[in-house]
């Protein structure tokens, strides 16, 4: 029985490790950037680190836990949590939404109610509906064929639609948003035919604007500042674009190779950036390191997405191939978001950096999702197995 | 398949990143050392150090304006109209409500809490405002006055620059909808635009104002010592002891005491000693007078205002054309020189602040020292300009109607306005220019409305010395007969007949001052024959002149006041004084604007073809007439000057026709022309000047008056030890008599009575020397006879100079 919970065998040399090492040096990285961002003087050692860098590593290691945690269990147990994860997840994002809730319950933030006070902690139930409904859709669609039909979009369109119409609520507009391309991502290697998802995107594409006029006013002008400041338009750059604008002059500040230490934690101390160890750690990053900080962060970005797309290529298992490719887009969606923002191609719309950011429950998530990825991919292909999601388009 | 698909999906993740990493590039790369001196100047805490203003001196380097160090006190503008009790209210209520509590509370459970910690913040400030009072014994009734000007000046501010925004973004968004080429949308109303946008706070409304200025030096240090601020340092945190002290309401949060200056004018008032022994008929006394004389000297320093206007700051704006920063830009709360030398030099005056310069990560402190405000020394003799602002008081009656000066136009008693300018001959310095009456500064804070009326008249604010035209009259004769001698148009030595008209068969026309009713008296009668310059000048005969002023003929005439310094002809030198308020008039000669009509009387039939006829397009300039040019000759028709103008032209003449333009400031290079005067011309003219004040039969030798046993004659000049040549002048003013109901007032001929103004203009000098020193203009405003009523105060005059130790 312990065999079938906890798998035995493993594939040790699988490309999963290189997910670990990149999410190891970001994370690095990360509590770096939030030192620099809270304090004036360099740490000696780790116990002079700022408190909520001191945080963060401790969410570091809780994460590493979980990760070698969620490695451990066998690929069926998994799925077999799937769809009561998914469940439990819509379960809680409805419990968000109940009005009767008392706020030492859910404490709204920024207007958003997206958080359940634990005590010590603070869990997000968004964060866990990405990973349960990757699960979930991956369930489904492990060995369905009717995806390859139009109509056959539907269904994953619903176990997406759920929890993005329920973030949405909340309302946290960029969490929602992230689920479009993981959804996109698995029925793309799910065999959907092209043309499907082409209409799709395209339908979606002019679709967009018509959702301007129900965005809340805040949205809005974030859109609206977004645009002033392509068109060159300084007068906002003291209000609304004040967060914006300020980021980009950080990141220029930072030149090629960066800022020294000391310098670079005055710069952005006095330049009053707002969320800096969070949504906007990524300007803090390349003041410090530069133009070549940022490629750095970027490119272990990419090395995470190796690691897990050649873990999805030798997986076998359909359920292991749509879980790894689910999870990797979330990744690779919030990390290019995070940096469109940062950089001033995206409006700000509080997406945090995986791995890099200050938080509890993002930590937690981008870890459990590169442990089940190590999972899939410590799992040795089985002798035997048909092949998934070989169609012919 | 799958394998595929995934490489599909791997070339679609990398083909997002294109955009952030040209952006990236282009950030750190194409604009890092924009954005780099941007980031570094935000690590710059700059603090401009307040400079001292230079003085005003006269000749004698007596301080006529200076600064005097004194301290301001500063206050947030939050804590000036209450707001910082409300933030500080709301600061607390979240601390003691936690975070996260906080976030939960809706805006009115907010606001229940902020009310309820409100009343102990507007009780500090209500204390520390007190204190302030307290401390600096000032009345709370002015510290709250004082609040609500800076909350009305600011909210003024903030209301034209959001304007100014909001108009900025129209034009913006209207531009935008044009690119759009969409015809129908012609408005932004359609755009949802937040007010937000545009209504951010002004810096005037999130910096600090000085609610007291020029507090003394004990006042500022019974205010504790934490408020003092060290100039180089950055505010440090606020201390324990002076959040202690905030606590108790023993100290206004936010204040602090600076260092400032208070402009000081010592000679605005003075007293001045005033022998009346040698004063003219029944004035005449053996006391002295004590006159206090207040403002002699306001037209002419002029005064600072506490508020900078745009022009200043589009005058001089802190970054330059070159980009550098001028050190001498506007701050709101700065005071600018206003009106007089304080206005028109107020560059100069002003100074350069200090700079420091706080690196905030390194501490490091870079200064740049301030740069003093330049001293300027008048070429005014301050209490030379007193005596003769005392000497036109009415309280002496020299510029008072008096019964024995025979002025039927103006009711005795009638206090006149009066202006006197005197002019160095050697070197052109304006030792007194007065104008009476003047106002003080007092006058400009309290009562505005008496100071500057719309009213050239009545108005103290007009320079009557330099800024105000006038007819010259008789005064001009001795310059037109050296200019037509010079010319060639007249010989020295000619003698002209007067039988009281020019014109044989119109003797109603161009007549001779002297030929009146009934016994219409000439001067061929009155002198035995045809007159001599000399004699004409003396006798101010006005036949002979109007000869000159034919003879020169229109061009002449206007080129000849033209080089003594009168009219817009730009090759015209003219003193460059840079007062600011009271312009400098620039005289005119000939030259009529379209827009003055002229009066009836100056529609004179000449005998010849007059342009001016009532057909005629009545305001193009035209040029001067034959017959204007005549009338120039005597100084009237169209030309007007100002006793500044007069003393010049008397100056010059006294220098032979070497022209020095005349200059306020000592440190001024001296600038002269020649007009090439006929040196016999001049002896003449002086001769004839010297005949008019010395002969018993010139127009400027004595005045009679009427005492209880008969009428008298008193000489004019009476100053010993001083050589006096003048010439008298009455002006007609254009205007006419008239009496309380307004009707005109007639002559004994049925005419209606002209309102003249009377002058007299000398040069004195040292008797013996035979030199003239200096040029003294005089000009009583409707006083009539030039002899009875300027005559007189130019003795007193001179009688000041000489008391001053010039003569």
């Amino acid at each position: 029985m312990f065999s079938s919970i906890i798998a035995t065998e493993r594939n040790w040399a699988n490309p999963a490790w290189l997910c670990v090492l990149a999410g190891l040096l970001l994370s690095i990285i990360g509590i770096y950037a939030i030192d620099i961002g809270e304090r004036t003087i360099a740490p000696a050692t780790a116990a002079d680190l700022a408190p909520v860098a001191a945080k963060q590593l401790v969410f570091l290691f809780v994460g590493l836990l979980a990760a070698g945690l969620l490695a451990l269990p066998h690929e069926r147990v998994i799925r077999f949590l799937a769809w009561p994860a998914m469940g439990v997840s819509i379960a809680l994002l409805i419990f968000l939404l109940i009005p009767a809730v008392p706020s030492w319950i859910v404490t709204p933030r920024n207007g958003v109610r997206g958080w359940i006070d634990l005590g010590p902690i603070d869990l997000q139930p968004g964060e866990f509906a990405k990973i349960a409904f990757v699960l979930a859709a991956a369930d489904y669609l492990r060995y369905r064929r009717t995806h390859r039909e139009f109509l056959g979009l539907l269904p994953p369109a619903l176990i997406a639609g759920v929890p993005i119409g329920l973030i949405f609520l909340q309302p946290d507009l960029g969490t929602a948003m992230l689920f479009v391309p993981s959804v996109f991502a698995m029925l793309l290697v799910a065999g959907a035919r092209l043309k499907h998802l082409a209409i799709v995107v395209l339908a979606a594409t002019l679709a967009a604007p018509m959702a301007y006029p129900f965005l809340k006013p805040y949205q809005q002008q974030r859109i609206l500042g977004l645009i002033a400041q392509v068109r060159g338009d300084q007068h906002a750059r003291d209000d609304m674009n004040y967060q914006a604008y300020t980021a980009q002059m950080l990141i220029g500040a930072g030149g090629t190779t960066g800022i020294p230490d000391a310098k670079s934690r005055a710069v952005i101390r006095f330049a009053r950036l707002p969320e800096r160890h969070n949504d906007m750690i990524f300007a803090v990053v390349v003041n410090r390191f530069g133009l070549l900080g940022g490629l750095a962060v970027a490119g272990l970005y990419m090395l995470w997405l190796a690691g897990a797309l050649l873990s999805a290529a030798l997986c076998k298992d359909p359920f292991g191939r749509l879980t790894i490719v689910g999870l990797s887009a979330f990744i690779a969606a919030q990390a290019a978001i995070n940096i469109g923002m940062n950089v001033g191609v995206l409006p700000i719309v509080g997406l945090t950096l995986p791995f890099v950011s200050y938080g509890g429950s993002s930590m937690l998530v981008v870890w459990i999702m590169t442990g089940l990825t190590l999972s899939i991919a410590l799992r040795p292909p089985p002798r035997m197995a048909r092949p998934s999601f070989e169609f012919r388009d | 398949m799958f394998h595929r698909r995934l490489a599909l999906l791997a070339g679609l993740m990398l083909i997002p990143a294109a955009l952030p990493a040209g952006r990236l590039l282009q950030l750190t790369i194409a604009k890092n050392e924009d954005l780099r001196a941007e980031a570094e100047s935000r690590l710059l805490d700059q603090r401009w150090q307040p400079t001292t203003r230079g003085r005003i001196l006269d000749r004698k380097d007596r301080v006529l304006a200076q600064d005097k160090p004194s301290f301001d006190v500063m206050v947030d503008y939050s804590v000036i109209t209450g707001q910082w009790a409300f933030a500080q209210a709301a600061r607390e209520a979240r601390r003691q409500a936690g975070g996260q509590t906080w976030r939960s509370l809706s805006p009115v459970q907010r606001e229940e809490r902020i009310q309820q910690l409100l009343p102990t913040y507007r009780k500090r400030l209500d204390d520390g405002w007190a204190a302030l009072a307290r401390a600096t014994e000032t009345p709370i009734e002015e510290i709250e006055a004082r609040r609500s000007d800076i909350m009305q000046q600011v909210s003024r501010a903030a209301s034209r620059v959001w304007e100014l925004r909001r108009q900025a973004r129209e034009d913006d968004l209207a531009r935008g909808l044009a690119l759009s080429g969409d015809p129908t949308i012609d408005t932004i109303d359609g755009l949802d635009v937040p007010i937000a946008e545009f209504e951010r706070p002004i810096r005037e409304q999130v910096s600090a104002h000085a609610v007291l200025r020029g507090i003394s030096d004990e006042a500022a240090f019974r205010l504790p010592p934490e408020v003092l601020e060290a100039p180089g340092l950055r505010s440090a945190r606020t201390s324990d002891a002076r959040r202690a002290a905030e606590a108790r309401g023993d100290i206004l949060p936010t204040l602090r005491v600076v260092d400032s200056a208070l402009r000081l004018y010592p000679m605005e008032a003075l007293s001045v000693e005033v022998p009346a022994d040698r004063f003219p008929g029944p004035l005449r006394s053996e006391q002295t007078a004590t006159i206090n004389v207040f403002g002699s000297l306001t037209q002419i320093v002029g005064w600072m205002r506490d508020r900078v206007f745009a022009e200043d700051e589009q005058r001089r704006p802190r970054i330059t054309a070159d980009g550098r920063v001028d050190r001498g830009f506007y701050m709101p709360g700065d005071s600018v020189g206003h009106w007089g030398i304080e206005g028109g030099h107020e560059d100069e005056l002003r100074g350069l602040r200090g700079l420091i310069t706080e690196q905030l990560d390194t501490s490091e402190i870079d200064t740049e020292p301030r740069t003093p405000g330049k001293d300027i020394k008048l070429t005014i003799d301050a209490n030379l300009q007193a005596r003769i602002a005392a000497l036109c008081s009415p309280d002496l009656g020299l510029t008072t109607v008096q019964p024995w000066q025979r002025n039927r136009a103006t009711p005795v008693g009638t206090n006149l306005n009066a202006a006197a300018v005197i002019v160095e001959v050697d070197t052109g310095d304006i030792l007194a220019m007065v104008s009476t009456p003047t106002f003080t500064l007092d006058d400009v804070r309290e009562r505005p409305e008496s100071v500057f009326i719309n009213d050239p008249i009545l108005s103290p604010a007009v320079n009557r010395a330099a800024g105000k035209p006038y007819a010259p009259g008789s005064i001009v004769k001795p310059l037109l007969f050296c200019a037509a001698v010079s010319a060639g148009v007249w010989e020295p030595d000619r003698r002209v007949a007067c039988n009281g008209h020019l014109l044989p068969d119109r003797p109603n026309l161009f007549r001779c001052w002297v030929f009146k009713p009934p016994f219409n008296t000439t001067h061929d009668a009155l002198l035995g024959g045809a007159l001599s310059a000399q004699e004409a000048l003396a006798v101010s005969c006005n036949i002979y002149f109007y000869q000159v002023g034919r003879a020169l003929g229109p061009d002449g005439v206007s080129e000849w006041y033209g080089r003594f310094g009168v009219g817009n002809d730009p090759r015209v030198a003219r003193p460059t004084l840079r007062l600011t308020g009271s312009p400098v008039f620039a005289g005119s000669a000939g030259a009529i604007s379209p827009d003055s009509p002229l009066s009836a009387d100056d529609q004179i039939e000449m005998g010849e073809p007059n342009a001016v006829t009532q057909t005629a397009p009545p305001r193009a300039r035209r040029g001067v007439t034959p017959s204007e040019a005549t009338l120039m000759g005597i100084g009237q028709g169209p030309v007007a000057w100002t006793p500044l103008h007069a003393a010049d032209a008397y100056a010059t003449l006294a220098r032979s026709g070497l022209r020095i333009v005349p200059r306020l400031r000592m440190d001024e290079p001296l600038r002269s022309i020649n007009l090439g005067l006929n040196p016999r011309s001049v002896a003449i003219a002086l001769e004839g000047l010297s005949k008019a004040v010395n002969d018993e039969r010139g127009t400027g030798h004595h005045i009679t008056v009427d005492w209880p046993d008969g009428a008298r004659r008193e000489n004019i000049f009476t100053a010993p030890g001083v050589q006096v040549w003048g010439k008298s002048g009455t002006a007609d003013s254009g205007q006419k008599a008239r009496d309380a109901q307004g009707r005109l007032l007639a002559d004994d001929r049925g005419q209606a009575i002209s309102l003249d103004h009377a002058w007299f203009v000398v040069l004195a000098g040292r008797a013996g020397e035979n030199r003239p020193r200096y040029a003294v203009a005089v000009l009583v405003e409707f006083g009539g006879s030039g002899g009875r009523i300027a005559g007189p105060l130019t003795n007193q005059i001179l009688l000041a100079l000489k008391a001053e130790g010039y003569l």
